[in-house]
């Protein structure tokens, strides 16, 4: 099952921000690497209030076989970095935002048996207010 | 699967320049304090 940890952070509308994260294994202990061509991790960034999705990151590959894209990159010891860009956060909402960051990622373990496990980071967009 | 010390950053022109969200591994703890673990695909700690 797939668990949903809420950060604390806040990020205005259309800014951009940096989402960093290490992917352990399930022993809780050994990373898993990012670098390895058996690893391939996948994206699905939504509005939680509406569950659409925000700049074409529909389940996108943003590592396939241990190559990074789409702003994203990953180390062996299983940092994965995502450099986000404007649009990823650019909602023109009249109220604060709950944005869900899916990620699946998809890797062998030591005995070279195919593992996956999801989860879910979520923050607060929030708009700008208007001037007149 | 487990998630360690997640964070995200943005920077703006304020005071707080930089947010941080940071979540460190914590301890399982069984309710009969036997040995027996089950780790599902994903933990997000």
């Amino acid at each position: 099952m797939a668990t949903r940890l809420a950060l604390g952070a806040r990020v205005q509308d259309g800014e951009t921000y940096t989402y960093r994260a290490t992917i352990l294994q399930e022993d809780g202990s050994t990373p898993v690497d990012l670098t390895d061509a058996n690893t391939n991790v996948n994206l699905t960034l939504y509005r939680a209030d509406t569950n659409a999705s925000l700049n074409s990151r529909l389940n996108q590959a943003v590592i396939a076989a241990g190559v990074a894209s789409n702003n994203h990159t990953g180390t062996a010891a299983g940092v994965l970095e995502f450099k986000s860009v404007a649009a990823d956060s650019t909602l023109a909402a009249s109220a604060d935002v709950t944005v869900v960051a899916r990620y699946s990622v998809t890797y062998n373990d030591g005995a070279a048996v195919a593992r996956t496990g999801v989860y879910e980071v979520s923050f607060t967009v929030e708009p700008l207010v208007t001037v007149s | 699967m487990t998630v360690i010390n997640h964070s995200l950053r943005v920077t703006n022109s304020s005071q707080d320049a930089i947010k941080e969200t940071k979540m460190t591994q914590q301890s399982v703890r069984t309710a009969d304090g036997s040995s027996h673990t089950l780790q599902p695909s994903s933990e997000t700690e």
